[in-house]
């Protein structure tokens, strides 16, 4: 889930800049085994983001009026949480968590719209920079990526 | 060309997504973070068995288990820790050996290690001299072929060192009858021809015990019934008593004791009669007769007396005091505690005796000659200076002990010291008495039979430590449990466990020793039958009440009175009634080899101060 505001700055017809506040909630659900154990974890992570594209380009097709822009972002982490339950049993949360993630993450946008219906939409990829957790003795280092679709207003 | 636009958006997300890995993959738990708060991870050796070696290949995993804390010293729940031996993984936290040596044991949670579990592994094979294989219970001289004869072995694996090791090893070895693998320690012979019958295991092979198995009646062409009386005469007073044997000649020409029953039978006046012995409280002359396969034997008669009084027996007692100064008045104070005890007239605290309590008719003097036959200024003291405080039972009996021993035919010698010993490891601490059993010229079961009149070859006394002479109730009666022992009476309970009553005295319940937990058990019992008792016998351990002999005691003792060697009773020439020595009845010198004991060691309780022992008042008392 994510909400916020911008601000688009037009250089041409066909050219603009747009910078956005946003909040931005991200989570995973993930799956670890060893043997026939199974831990299921969920983390969410809640983030005030800002959101820098300086070009987005607006080819103006009649037919297929699209948008693609690019940028880069900065999220400061506001909260996460972190919940987990083993062979489907009781529930734990792990507070102590939210000490090991990085308290800002850092990434780049790109977005791909369409202005065809009344409000426009918008497909956006982000990915982080770096690891969100330090990513010591991991194998697979946990970095943000997140697929949203947007709808302006 | 348009002015450029500023447009204020709101943005919305309808749709968000998560991190890029797939929600339904099963990733390695190496990589689940949430285990990044471990504080602290332990790992613990489950089960029993001591946890720095473990003493088996290939028969048992080792197992393990462990606890994980989190930063805030909470306990994490539901942890998935991975097991290490080595290094390597360990499935499940078990292992199963299968080469001798050190391996250390961790288990991790996240990036959280424990300090590892070091466990040696040894091989019992490697510890093991050879096998020892022995019969528990069945007679291999009668062995019936019909499936009647039922056979009990028990294999003792013995060490390096030619002792028995005080390891289980009973999972690694087993049973076989002529090569053929037994599911038990246990066979039955059914056909008629000789068995060889061993044990292996580690690798190594036992000695083999030959069955020769015969159908029943070939062992009885013939049956012979003996008896052993336990006095010179009997009284019908349940003290003087009567043992049987029932031998039968079998084919080969060879008497056998032919005990298998239902086969045999008992006869006292024509009446079946279950055991092999006799007592009785009714005078008259008695008959007996045994019956083997409806073979029968001779008969016996024996004339039983009106019960009198059978003779007080009295026993100058020495204290050879090794640089430990009991006061005079104590030596006298024990004296007149033993007095009461063997002439059933103990009992401070008035508590409950046993049911069949009985007068041993024995009573102590303090020695009032000594060696040389001179009067003794202070009786019963031998003061003896060696310069030290300490000394070990071991030197006192093999050595300066000897120096002091004086003719046990006239005395019985009592060392008192500072002893060193912890004597046997198992009794956590020290012994506070220490005796042996007699020898006799007349069977006693479980007593050495001799006949003439051997010279003792080892330091037949008692061993006390000076604590003993305390005003503590549990400690006043430790000599005369030792003269218990010294004449022929054995613990109350079971050594080892409730196959037969070690004591061989059906009036003194057993219990298996493993019970005596002198912290929780207060005198409270439970024999082997189940049946829940008092601890009432002297020769049961401290915590009882400490007040009782039996009837079965008394018999006991009585045929070492009038059959035991090195003692100052009538048997042994000595017929006064009250004690006076006359002559000099001189030392006995160490001879130039002593013969091994195993000593009967009687624990202090717990080797804590004896002061802090309960007061009998504070006893559960066990409302039946
Ligand atoms: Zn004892």
């Amino acid at each position: 889930m994510q909400a916020g505001v911008g601000l688009e700055i037009g250089y041409s017809r066909r050219m603009a800049a747009r910078l956005e506040l946003s909040y931005v909630r991200k989570g995973a659900r993930e799956v670890f085994g060893q043997r026939t154990d199974r831990l299921e974890a969920t983390t969410k992570l809640h983030y005030a983001q800002l959101n820098l594209m300086p070009l987005i380009l607006k080819p103006e097709w009649k037919r297929f009026p699209v948008t693609a822009g690019f940028g880069v972002y900065g999220g400061c982490l506001l909260k996460m949480s972190h919940r987990y339950t083993v062979n489907h049993g009781a529930v734990f949360s792990n507070v102590l968590l939210s000490d090991n993630f990085r308290s800002m993450d850092f990434g780049w946008t790109l977005s791909l719209g369409y202005q065809g219906f009344r409000l426009p939409l918008e497909l956006r990829f982000e990915a982080g920079f770096r690891p969100i957790l330090p990513s010591h003795g991991l194998q697979t280092p946990l970095y943000n990526r997140v697929l949203a679709l947007h709808l302006t207003i | 060309m348009k002015s450029r636009q500023i447009l204020p958006l709101l943005v919305l997300t309808v749709l968000a997504l998560t991190t890029c890995r797939r929600e339904r993959d099963v990733l390695p738990l190496e990589d689940y973070y949430g285990y990044r708060t471990t504080g602290n991870v332990t790992i613990r050796r489950l089960g029993n068995g001591g946890p720095e070696y473990y003493l088996g290949i290939d028969q048992d995993s080792l197992r393990f288990t462990a606890e994980a804390r989190d930063m805030d010293y909470k306990q994490v729940p539901a942890p998935l820790f991975s097991y290490w031996v080595d290094g390597k993984p360990m499935p499940n936290g078990a292992f199963l050996p299968t080469k001798a040596g050190k391996y250390n044991f961790r288990a991790r949670l996240g990036p959280k290690e424990s300090r590892p579990v070091t466990v040696e592994v040894i091989d019992p094979a490697s510890l093991i001299s050879r096998l020892y294989l022995g019969i528990r219970s069945g007679n291999p001289g009668i062995a019936f072929s019909d499936g009647s004869s039922r056979f009990e072995f028990f294999g003792v694996a013995v060490g390096l060192n030619g002792t028995s090791l005080p390891f289980d090893f009973r999972p690694g070895i087993r049973l076989y009858v002529d090569g053929l693998p037994q599911p038990t320690l246990e066979f039955i012979p059914t056909q008629e021809k000789r068995y060889r019958v061993k044990l292996k295991g580690f690798g190594k092979e036992s000695n083999e015990i030959w069955i020769d198995a015969h159908p029943p009646d070939y062992y009885v062409t013939q049956v012979r019934l003996s008896m052993v009386q336990n006095g010179p005469e009997f009284q019908a007073d349940e003290i003087s008593k009567a043992d049987f044997r029932v031998e039968t000649l079998s084919r080969e020409g060879r008497w056998v004791n032919f005990s298998a029953q239902p086969q045999r039978e008992f006869f006292v006046d024509d009446r079946l009669s279950p055991g092999l012995s006799f007592k009785t409280r009714t005078p008259g002359v008695y008959r007996f007769k045994a019956k083997v396969f409806s073979r029968e034997s001779n008969e016996l008669t024996l004339s039983v007396l009106p019960p009198s009084e059978s003779a007080i027996i009295t026993i100058p007692i020495v204290f050879h005091l090794f640089n430990v100064a009991i006061p005079q008045a104590k030596l006298q104070a024990q004296v007149d505690i033993l007095n009461k005890v063997f002439r059933d007239q103990w009992n401070p605290n008035n508590n409950p005796k046993a049911e069949r309590h009985a007068d041993l008719r024995l009573q102590f003097v303090l020695a009032d000659t000594d060696p040389n036959g001179r009067p003794m200024p202070q009786p019963g003291r031998d003061y003896i200076d060696l310069g030290r405080a300490r000394y070990s039972q071991k030197e006192i009996s093999d050595k300066l002990g000897w120096d002091h021993y004086w003719n046990p035919d006239f005395y019985l010698n009592i060392y008192v010291a500072n002893y060193t010993d912890t004597y046997l490891a198992s009794l956590k601490g020290t012994w506070a008495g220490l005796g042996s059993y007699p020898w006799t010229r007349v069977a006693l079961p479980g007593i050495i039979m001799v006949s003439g009149n051997p010279k003792p070859d080892f330091l037949y006394a008692l061993y006390v430590i000076p604590d003993v002479f305390k005003d503590n109730y549990v400690t006043q009666t430790v000599i005369a449990h030792e003269i218990g022992h010294l004449l022929g009476l054995r613990h109350a309970f079971n050594e080892a466990s409730c196959e037969q009553d070690e004591d061989y005295c059906d009036d003194t319940p057993a219990y298996p020793r493993h019970q005596y937990i002198p912290e929780n058990l207060g005198t409270r019992r439970i024999g082997c039958d189940g049946m829940a008792f008092s601890a009432t016998n002297f020769m049961d351990y401290y915590y009882g009440y400490e007040n009782s002999f039996t009837l079965d005691q008394a018999s006991r003792v009585r045929h070492i009175l009038n059959y035991g060697l090195w003692l100052p009773t009538p048997a042994n020439g000595r017929s006064n009634s009250h004690g006076r020595i006359t002559g000099a009845p001189g030392f006995v010198k160490r001879p130039p080899v002593l013969r091994p004991v195993d000593w009967v060691a009687c624990p202090a309780p717990e080797a804590r101060p004896f002061g802090f022992l309960r007061r009998p008042a504070d006893f559960d008392l066990l409302k039946e």
